[in-house]
């Protein structure tokens, strides 16, 4: 069975990428029975549906999803990886088939925004590209510190009372102390305006 | 440096500044003479000097927003300020200006500000300029989850608007020195390719045109660093909201004015929706970081005045561009929002304080530190007016009297209160405060004559009354807390840095009671107290009581959007952008209503790290952005390794923020969790992934 080429709707991420697929609505997930096989297991099964399911995510075309699930189901199977698993071995060939039809894609164009991004093994292949969508290239320069010091008069002034503040800042700074201080001053208050 | 602006105005500030000086001074004094003559003579004269004081300070205080007002009524009345700058027009767009606009953002809900995005790129692109300016994301967001979202946001809506290479994002790791240390780096790394920088907040919108007015405006005159816009509010629908953009609709225009009109070149830049100069900005306003610890020490919180304080040093000119249209910000949708906010500014103005005494600066923006710091301040002086009038009040209720304060009088020495004169000053109070509001109600209506945007006349008047009312009841409950706040600043209590709400969302009963609770039981037993002591003070006091009491129920009510919508349909506290919104923000609201993509696993879409290993295009798209990967020691990657196995073996809840934000920083170990999850069998184990099929 020929498979569709799915590579730009991988990342679905570029200038010219439908938007319908995007913004279409997320359809009822229907399980792969995997017709083709003879053996179809429990195990099988959840690999048919995790790959599936993989794809969805990826926004493969639905109309591609099932083929490609089987096309990696296939490819297990003729390796004779027939495990009491199957699950993991099946991921890592789909993930090798997405890669093939995506280098097979880019080959044929030229890539454009982030579509070529290839998963998940060859994740670093176009680091930099994308690196260079999100940042521009820098050309640094130096941005120092204004000085910010006080005129001398005012500084002396300052200092002066920094000397005073000094001894008491630690009482200052506990609320507690201040405050007793504040309530005791309104004690003071109170009955000096009664014995007033 | 060239110097295009009005040649002469440095001459003209300094002499209106100082008639500004005379109208608020004189009549302050003579307020504080009056006060201290209404209290009977020889009786605690101690206590009435400092009453006195305080009346003084408070009356400059409503005074400064009294003569602004007037002054920006004779401006806009007038049309025109000859000392001051015009903004041209678009057509006057220079070529091969390059521009920055910058949002910077933290922890920010990132649907609004992609949204916001959209619209300013959009607008930029309709005016066909959209080759002039670049776009940068700089997120500080520490959140990882919310990293995860911003870069997936950022791919879509560079998808969507053919942005790539245009819009740009960039998440910094180490958050030094918060907004201004983000725009700082910006400045570093990427400032030499611009010759100017839009900064924008997180919930500004800004037109196309203005940008382009904004440029032009830069461009004509070469002597101006920084350009400051004036946002109007817009989109707020709790009734709080509402009348808080109604109120910066009305009184706004006649304010900016006034202030642009004392200020000229020595105007303040807020932060956000204003053009700046790169190249002077990157030379002279690195900020420092304050020796000491914060509250006063450290990090300079409220980064703008004195940005705009080093740049006016330098010798380039800062100016407010009051008849700029086209931009917008959003307002805090609630009280205890705007409480939390104003606590940041609080201890951001006040510790301004230290930067009073600073070499170089000029004086208008010595008295913009020390205002910013009155801003709190005076609710502290109103608190402590009112609790020494209560003093007064109780000893002149209990206390006896002293008919004979000379030794050897013939005649006994009645205290005599002289009320009339107290009324009078109450009346004048009275105009001071609220004058202003009629004046800009007239500009509206007889001048402008656009009643018609706010939904007539008979409703603007509504309107306004309304606004006073709800600003009137607010007014004891916002002086209450921002005393609390400038104790608590004066005290060494610092804040931590959150990221500000800025959804509708109403207050429960639970937390109104909690926030207010205790101001209302104070204010009960203070009622009740009085009415056994003294009843006619009673009478003084119960507007302030009966808002405290009240503060509960009018935070909940002001807080509820149906509430709001309910007053706008009966056509009340209306703006003209709701009766005709403009092009942005009907795209804005349309932006923000449209259904987020399909999701096939069954996470939530706001678990940005369950994405980034589980989503396929989003776990790509993280793994790109980090860019190489680095060498690690080993140390690190034996720990890396041991929290993805965590994840792996016990799920994502299993990792704290910091172990998070390690795994994400990491692609091979990411990408390597990305396997091993989509290989799970066990179902259960599967499902705390999201790896669940929905049926």
């Amino acid at each position: 069975m020929p498979l569709p080429k799915h590579g730009a709707t991988i990342l679905n991420l570029n200038a010219n990428a439908s938007r319908s697929v995007a913004l279409a609505k997320p359809e009822p997930f229907t399980s792969v029975r995997a017709p083709g096989l003879p053996d179809v297991t429990q195990e099988w099964q959840l690999a048919a549906e995790r790959m599936q399911l993989y794809l969805k995510s990826m926004q493969v075309p639905p109309e591609d999803q099932l083929g490609l699930a089987l096309e990696a189901m296939r490819r297990v199977k003729a390796n004779g990886q027939v495990h009491k698993d199957p699950l993991p071995f099946s991921l890592e060939v789909l993930w090798q088939i997405l890669q093939e039809r995506s280098a097979a894609d880019s080959a044929c164009n030229a890539p454009q925004g982030i579509s070529h991004l290839r998963l998940p093994a060859s994740r670093f292949s176009d680091v930099a590209s994308v690196a260079a969508l999100a940042r521009p290239a820098i050309r640094r320069q130096c941005m120092l510190s204004a000085p910010m010091e006080l005129s001398p008069w005012r500084k002396a002034l300052l200092d002066t009372l920094e000397v005073i503040r000094r001894p008491t800042e630690h009482l200052l700074y506990r609320r507690g102390i201040l405050l007793g201080a504040l309530a005791a001053l309104i004690l003071f208050l109170w009955l000096k305006v009664f014995s007033g | 440096m060239p110097t295009s602006t009005p040649k002469s105005w440095e001459k003209v500030a300094k002499r209106r500044r100082l008639v500004f000086l005379a109208l608020v001074l004189v009549p302050t004094l003579f307020a504080s003479a009056q006060m201290a003559a209404v209290f009977p003579e020889h009786e605690n004269l101690w206590l009435k000097t400092l009453l006195a004081t305080f009346y003084g300070l408070l009356f400059l205080w409503i005074s400064f927003g009294f003569w602004t007002t007037v002054a920006g009524l004779w401006v806009m009345w007038r049309g025109y300020d000859r000392f001051n700058i015009r903004l041209p027009s678009v057509k006057k767009f220079p070529s091969g200006v390059r521009t920055a606009i910058l949002m910077p953002i933290y922890n920010e809900d990132i649907r609004r500000v992609s949204a916001g995005l959209e619209t300013i790129y959009r607008s930029v692109e309709k005016v066909g300029l959209r080759d002039a300016f670049d776009f940068f994301i700089l997120s500080d967001t520490n959140d990882p989850d919310k990293w995860v979202l911003e870069e997936n946001a950022w791919a879509d809506l560079c998808t969507r608007v053919g942005g790539f290479r245009r819009i740009f994002y960039r998440n910094r790791r180490p958050n030094l020195k918060r907004k201004s240390g983000n725009i700082a780096d910006f400045c570093r790394r990427w400032g030499s390719q611009y010759r100017y920088m839009i900064v924008l907040d997180a919930d500004s919108i800004m037109t196309g045109e203005s940008f382009a007015r904004m440029v032009a405006t830069m461009e004509q005159h070469p002597d101006i660093g920084i350009l400051q816009s004036v946002p109007l509010s817009v989109n707020r629908e709790t009734l709080l909201g509402r009348t808080q953009q109604f109120a910066n609709h009305v009184y706004g225009p006649l304010l900016s004015a006034g202030i642009s009109f004392w200020q000229l070149g020595d105007a303040q830049y807020w932060g956000h929706n204003a053009i700046i100069r790169i190249a002077p900005f990157r030379e002279h306003c690195g900020l420092p970081r304050l020796s000491g610890s914060p509250p006063f020490g450290g990090d300079i919180l409220s980064h703008d005045f004195v940005e705009a304080a080093l740049m006016r040093r330098a010798g380039w000119s800062v100016w407010l561009a009051h008849d700029l249209t086209g931009s917008y910000e959003e307002t805090p949708p609630t009280l205890i929002d705007e409480l939390e906010r104003d606590r940041r500014w609080c201890q951001g103005n006040f510790q301004h304080l230290r930067l009073l005494f600073t070499k170089g600066l000029f004086s208008a923006h010595r008295a913009v530190f020390l205002r910013g710091a009155l801003n709190y301040g005076s609710a502290l002086l109103w608190f402590c007016f009112m609790s020494l009038s209560t003093l007064i009040a109780v000893w002149d209720s209990i206390g006896v009297p002293n008919y004979f304060p000379k030794q050897h009088a013939l005649f006994p020495s009645w205290p005599v209160w002289h009320w009339g004169w107290g009324v009078t000053l109450l009346v004048s109070t009275a105009v001071v405060l609220f004058l202003p509001k009629i004046l800009c109600f007239f500009w509206v209506w007889a001048k402008q004559r656009n009643a018609d945007q706010y939904g007539g006349g008979f409703r603007l008047f509504v309107s306004v009354l309304l606004e006073t009312i709800l600003s009137t009841l607010l007014a004891p409950v916002r002086m209450l807390f921002h005393s609390k706040f400038v104790l608590l600043t004066l005290l060494g209590q610092k804040i931590s840095w959150e990221a500000q709400s800025r959804e509708d969302r109403g207050i429960s009963w639970r937390v109104a009671f909690k926030m207010h609770g205790t101001g209302m039981i104070a204010a009960l037993a203070i009622g009740i107290g009085f009415s056994l002591i003294s009843r006619s003070f009673l009478w003084w006091l119960l507007p302030v009581l009966t808002s405290l009491i009240l503060a509960p129920a009018t935070v909940v009510w002001t807080s509820r959007v149906g509430v709001g919508r309910r007053f706008r349909q009966a056509g009340l506290l209306l703006i003209p952008e709701e009766v005709a919104p403009p092009a942005e923000l009907i795209g804005l609201n349309a932006i923000l209503s449209r259904p987020p993509p399909p999701n096939p696993p069954t996470f939530d879409r706001l678990q940005g790290f369950v994405r980034a290993v589980v989503d396929p295009p989003v776990h790509a798209l993280h793994i790109a952005m980090l860019g190489e990967d680095k060498k690690l020691n080993a140390r690190i990657t034996a720990r890396r390794k041991a929290l993805a196995n965590k994840a792996f073996d016990v799920g994502p809840q299993a990792l704290n923020i910091a172990e998070k934000k390690a795994l994400l920083s990491d692609p091979v170990r990411l990408a390597d969790l990305h396997r091993r999850v989509w290989a799970l069998s066990d179902p259960e184990k599967a499902r705390e992934w999201g790896l669940t099929a929905e049926t």
